[in-house]
Parts: C-alpha cells; sequence; structure tokens
C-alpha cells in the first residue's frame, strides 16, 4: 500500500479528526450530571433500603418464630452490611460513568 | 389585619374520590389521584403519536423532541444493557414516559396538578413491577442459574456470610427505586408550597415585610427551575437503574 499516498493520508488524518470529535463529543453524550444533593441522596436511600428490609425482614422472622429480638438485630447487621455493599457498588458505577469515554 | 388560612403543604397531596365505588369493603373510588394518572397516560401517549405522526425528513420542534426522547432512552439501554437489552425498550421506554410526565405535569401550576409519583403506592407499584420483571427474565433466561447473582466469586467460607447479605442488597432494590422517586416529588412539592406561604405571610404583614416577601417569591422561581430538573433526572435514575437491573438478569456476573 502507497503509505505516501496524499489521498490515503487525507483520508486517513480526516477518520482521525472524525474519531478525535467523536469521542469528544461522547465524553458524556447526553447524561444529565448529578447534582450533588442528587447523588448523596441517591446514596442515602441505597444504604437506607437495605437496613429498611434487613430489619423489616429479621422483624417479621421473629413474629413467626417467637424469637425476638435475636433475628431482628441479626438481620438489621445483614441489612446494615448490605447498605454498604450498594453504597459501593453505586458509587463504583457512578466513577465508572465518569471515568469513560462515551455512553 | 386578617387572619390568612395557611393549608398544610401536605394537603396537596391528599387523596380525594371523585367517582366513590365500593365492592364490599373494598374502596375502589375513582380519585384524584386515578385522574391524573389518566392525563398523564393519556397526554404522553398524545405527545408522542402527534408529533410523531408527520414523519418529516427535516423534524419539526414537537417531532424532534419526540424522536430526541426515542435516541435517548435507546442509548441509555445500550449503554446499561448492551444491544439485547432493546428487547425491553418498550418497556423501559414506557416507564420513562410514565414518570417524566407525572413527574412535569405535576409541576404545572393553574391547573391544580396532582403529582402521582409524590406518593409511595404508584412508584412502588412501578418499582416492584421492574423488580419481578429483572426475576422473571433472569429465570427464563438462565433458569435456576439465574441464583448465582447472589454468590459472588469468593471462597467458600466467606459465601455463607455473603449470600444473606446479596439477598437483602437485592431485596432492597425495589425500596430505593421507590423512595427516592417518591421522596425527591414529596420534597420538592412540599418545599415550593412552604415557600410560597412565605410569600403571602410576609406580604399581608405589612410594612417592611412586605417588601421582603420579594425574597421567598425569587426563590419559588429558582426552586420551580431546579425541580424540573429534577423532575427530568429523576424518570431518568428511574429508566436507567432499570436498565441496570435488567442487564444483571440478562448477564450474570458482568461487572
Amino acid at each position: 500500500m502507497a503509505e505516501d499516498d496524499p489521498h490515503d493520508r487525507r483520508l486517513a488524518e480526516l477518520e482521525e479528526r472524525l474519531r478525535k470529535a467523536r469521542g469528544e463529543r461522547e465524553v458524556r453524550p447526553e447524561e444529565p450530571s448529578q447534582s450533588k444533593l442528587g447523588v448523596a441522596f441517591r446514596l442515602v436511600t441505597e444504604l437506607l433500603a437495605a437496613v429498611i428490609v434487613g430489619g423489616g425482614i429479621g422483624w417479621a422472622l421473629d413474629r413467626v418464630f417467637g424469637t425476638s429480638p435475636l433475628l431482628l438485630i441479626v438481620m438489621f447487621l445483614l441489612g446494615v452490611a448490605a447498605g454498604m455493599r450498594n453504597l459501593i457498588r453505586t458509587a463504583r458505577e457512578m466513577n465508572k460513568d465518569q471515568g469513560r469515554p462515551g455512553g | 389585619m386578617e387572619e390568612v388560612r395557611v393549608a398544610s403543604p401536605m394537603e396537596q397531596f391528599e387523596v380525594r374520590p371523585i367517582v366513590p365505588l365500593h365492592i364490599g369493603d373494598l374502596d375502589i373510588s375513582f380519585t384524584n389521584a386515578s385522574l391524573w394518572m389518566c392525563i398523564v397516560t393519556a397526554a404522553a401517549a398524545l405527545f408522542l403519536t402527534m408529533s410523531a405522526s408527520s414523519r418529516r425528513l427535516v423534524p419539526t420542534r414537537m417531532q424532534s423532541i419526540a424522536e430526541l426522547s426515542y435516541v435517548f432512552v435507546a442509548d441509555m439501554i445500550r449503554s446499561a444493557a448492551g444491544t439485547e437489552g432493546l428487547k425491553f425498550f418498550p418497556f423501559v421506554f414506557t416507564l420513562f414516559m410514565f414518570v417524566l410526565f407525572s413527574n412535569v405535569l405535576g409541576l404545572f401550576p393553574l391547573i391544580h396538578p396532582f403529582t402521582v409519583t409524590s406518593h409511595i403506592v404508584v412508584t412502588f407499584a412501578l418499582a416492584i413491577f421492574v423488580f419481578l420483571m429483572v426475576i422473571v427474565v433472569g429465570l427464563a433466561r438462565h433458569g435456576l442459574h439465574f441464583f448465582s447473582i447472589f454468590a459472588p466469586k469468593v471462597p467458600f467460607v466467606m459465601l455463607i456470610v455473603l449470600i444473606p447479605i446479596e439477598i437483602v442488597s437485592f431485596l432492597s432494590r425495589p425500596i430505593s427505586l421507590s423512595v427516592r422517586l417518591f421522596a425527591n416529588m414529596l420534597a420538592g412539592h412540599t418545599m415550593l408550597y412552604v415557600f410560597g406561604t412565605f410569600v403571602i405571610g410576609l406580604a399581608t404583614a405589612g410594612g417592611v415585610l412586605s417588601v421582603i416577601s420579594i425574597a421567598p417569591l425569587l426563590a419559588i422561581v429558582a426552586v420551580t427551575a431546579l425541580e424540573f430538573l429534577i423532575a427530568f433526572l429523576q424518570a431518568y435514575v428511574f429508566a436507567i437503574l432499570t436498565c441496570i437491573y435488567l442487564n444483571d438478569a440478562l448477564n450474570l456476573h458482568e461487572h
């Protein structure tokens, strides 16, 4: 292939420019940027939901088995752990969204 | 000075029956909430069919809004759940449009709107639907292997602790999904109302206080603009999380 063919070179240059232009535009195409409050709110609900679900399951199981408050405590702690898990996962997703170019 | 009757900021969220209907003890009245759900659905359907009906090559403003929302949701699904996720485009698009329209229509003044998404029953119903859908899709696609999403790839001893944690985390999804949307809408509308009572309270107080009443009025304008952003953002968040959850069901362990 003729490397110094002006047509080929110009085509390659165009390709390069196109890719650059697309890359710049695709940094965050249409994704609305979350406000700090929005991010905080999202993280809080992730944490709280898991704690509520964990505690709720524990409370319900306690009522069924009459072991109050043993299962409530255990499940509550599990809920906190699951909440942390949610938090980390969500935060990682958010980081990924910010870091990568394009969708 | 006359007393200004200030209703509770929560009054705007009250569900009132329009056509009372009862089956035995079951109250199935047609309420203002039902009415606004119908309005929201009709408005979204009307908007999309009307704006897309011209089918011009060079779109009109309305048509381009409709096309933009289509492309927006399609891109969102593709990026979060891959090309395979596009099978669920109708589902996600409907969900997105419903939430978006109820959020936005709820913000219009003068027509005394009722924001259906400010009620946890509504958002939770939507979220539980997404949740069940994810389970059904996951089971249909992977069979019992679907349950391996509860087991991260770690040594066996860890699994004893981690599986319950993962299950609780999975079960918490519909809660966080619904609470986020509902709380945002509830907080926004309450805030607008409270600022509104400040304006009336200060303006009728007379003297210097009447002059100060311009401050909360300006705040309302700013907050309303913010609320429109939040209305869109929350619809987006609801839809993108649906996509992320669907992705979990479609492609197990691909993080």
